[in-house]
């Protein structure tokens, strides 16, 4: 049994998503904020929210994951609050798929999607080898 | 030995049913000169109608379906012409379905159904003669085992117990909107005046259109039951290693599929039934994951069909919930503290302002059960609950208002979800959701086990050969 864990580099490459979503609903609050002063507290509200995303939840999501392959079954354990621990076993995939992002790309790191017969399992971004490693164990 | 079967003229109306109010009712209209101004269609409709027509006789025409004891091949297409070759070994099942117009003119829909993904596993859908139709099925899928008749009172029973007043409203308003749309008329509108007009004739405390909601849930409940107990007035069941069911009476249905291989067993109890002591039994089988119900019965002889067939099979640790003292009283406190607080309400209502006194009661008491009901489930789970990874995984626990107990092989575990909430970490518990490699939902929760050992036994349940 082997475990992986999440890299530094996923947790960079989420937080740098968090901050571009944010630019647009901040600059509307920003230019909100010189017209009418009410803004202000949705403003801060909102940079409040975003530093707790980027800053205190993901950090602990991304360190609360790892990946665990064993003979003939996948552990998935992930969750902040609510810990959710899932046991796949290979033969209940229908097929994987491998997808990464342009910024993902750019940081070696690649997605991975398990479609099961009910329902679907969408892995965070991990390094390119961990991804080609466990796929090749899946379908072997 | 090869055999073929032609299509029954029936699918040339089949083929056209789509443009009938459209296309070819105007252009009939127009052809025997009865028709009204607005019906008489464009220069442009009545050719289109001739030569739909021609091209579905055309089709009926072409299609041909031959099988042997190897394959199905399947022969359809004008222009394009197709032919499907099927295997036998793919067959998952077999289909019949017999409305009123194919008992009038003969006739029988067959639908073959293969294992491949959702959108493509209809492979043949097709109109036979009715004779044609059960050689096929007869040669496909040959029954061996007894047939199951049920007697009246468990059928009345099982309607009874699988009837909710939502699924009669689902099915009755589109039909009555429909039935009003087609004859011209307010129907719906009409049926609510005379629902309100009987409602207000109630002399009750509650407003009068409490009453009228009740009636119109009283009355989905009777659709849903009339509706139950004629698809169960022709209940025959053959569980073999071919499992055929029908059922059905205005439209009547056989299906026939691979029992053999049986992917799940699921004693199930809604409310009702719980109060009678009585389950019903649900069988996943073939390759595919088709689901059959067994009506309702005791549930020790319930128990002993799945013994039948091979369940259950209680092999290593049950494992049970946790027992504390904290979880074991901890069940009926918020219900208890509901129906406290609702009688508190109701004195001071009845003292500072009376008239409020029967909607906060009709709102309040309901809930109150509801709550109480969750209570009685949450100690069910506690001293019933448990999952055993045996030689096959055996479970029981509840899902929503019901209560289950579900045994399945290794091989057909889908997956194991352990949910840690943040007030039961403390005591090292969570709440386990089992679902089974099926096309039909087979999911159970088992609620309040200890996360530790629960994981250490899947994950060597797993590692196993």
């Amino acid at each position: 049994m082997r475990e992986n864990r999440l890299p530094k580099k996923s947790l960079r490459l989420w937080q740098t998503r968090c901050g571009l979503i944010a630019v647009f609903p901040f600059t509307a609050f920003l230019i909100g904020t010189f017209r009418n002063a009410v803004c202000v507290l949705p403003l801060i509200c909102f940079f409040a929210v975003v530093l707790w995303t980027a800053f205190f939840y993901l950090p602990r999501y991304c360190a609360g994951f790892s990946l665990e392959i064993g003979k003939r079954y996948l552990l998935v354990r992930r969750g902040v609050w609510f810990r959710r621990c899932d046991l796949i076993p290979f033969p209940a995939t229908v097929y994987t798929a491998a997808f990464s992002t342009p910024l993902a790309r750019r940081m070696g790191l690649s997605a991975l999607s398990f479609k099961m017969i009910r329902g679907w399992l969408i892995l965070p971004e991990m390094r390119r080898d961990t991804v080609s490693e466990l796929l090749t164990e899946v379908h072997r | 030995m090869n055999r073929a079967v032609r299509a029954h003229p029936i699918a040339v109306v089949r083929t056209l049913e789509p443009f009938g109010f459209v296309l070819l009712l105007p252009a009939i209209q127009m052809l025997f000169g009865g028709a009204d101004a607005a019906f008489v269609p464009a220069s442009a409709e009545l050719p289109l109608a001739v030569l739909l027509t021609v091209w579905a006789i055309l089709r009926r025409r072409a299609f041909r379906l031959f099988w042997n004891e190897r394959e199905i091949r399947v022969v359809k297409g004008v222009l394009i012409r197709h032919t499907v070759r099927i295997p036998r070994r793919n067959l998952s099942a077999l289909r019949m379905e017999r409305g009123i117009a194919d008992a009038l003119f003969g006739s029988a829909r067959v639908i073959l159904e293969t294992e491949a993904d959702a959108a493509r596993q209809v492979v043949v859908r097709c109109d036979l003669r009715r004779w044609d139709a059960e050689r096929l099925s007869a040669e496909l899928f040959a029954t061996s085992g007894k047939s199951v008749s049920v007697p009246l009172k468990r059928r009345i029973f099982s309607a009874l117990a699988t009837s909710s007043a939502i699924t009669g409203l689902t099915v009755a308003v589109p039909t009555v909107r429909r039935a009003g749309k087609l004859f011209g008329i307010a129907l719906s509108e009409l049926l609510y005046s005379q629902i309100s007009e009987t409602a207000a004739r109630f002399n009750a405390r509650f407003p009068k259109v409490w009453n009228t909601v009740t009636l119109i849930l009283l009355l989905g409940y009777v659709v849903s039951f009339a509706a139950a107990l004629l698809a169960f007035v022709r209940y025959r069941l053959t569980v073999g290693r071919i499992t055929a069911a029908k059922r059905g009476f205005f439209v009547r249905r056989e299906t026939r599929l691979d029992g053999g291989n049986i992917r799940a067993i699921c004693l199930e109890q809604t409310p009702f039934l719980r109060a009678a002591r009585r389950c019903f039994l649900r069988v996943t089988a073939g390759s595919f994951g088709h689901r059959y119900n067994l009506p309702v019965d005791r549930i020790a002889r319930q128990r002993e069909r799945a013994w039948q067939m091979g369940f259950p099979c209680v092999s290593g640790v049950f494992i049970r919930p946790k027992r504390d003292r904290v979880t074991a009283h901890r069940f009926y406190r918020p219900a208890f503290l509901w129906l406290i607080g609702i009688a508190a309400e109701a004195f001071l209502i009845r003292r500072k302002m009376p008239f409020l006194l029967p909607v906060s009661l009709f709102l309040s008491v309901p809930m109150g059960i509801a709550a109480l009901y969750y209570g009685y489930i949450g100690h069910f789970n506690y001293c019933r609950g448990g999952i055993s990874f045996g030689e096959k995984l055996c479970a029981v626990g509840s899902r929503g208002f019901c209560f289950r107990a579900l045994y399945c092989p290794k091989h057909t575990v889908g997956v194991l979800r352990f949910t840690e909430k943040p007030w039961e970490r403390r005591y090292g518990t969570c709440n386990l959701k089992i679902g089974v490699r099926a096309r039909a939902s087979v999911y159970l929760t088992v609620r309040r086990i200890d996360t530790a050992q629960a994981l250490e036994n899947a994950v060597r349940f797993f590692s196993d050969e």
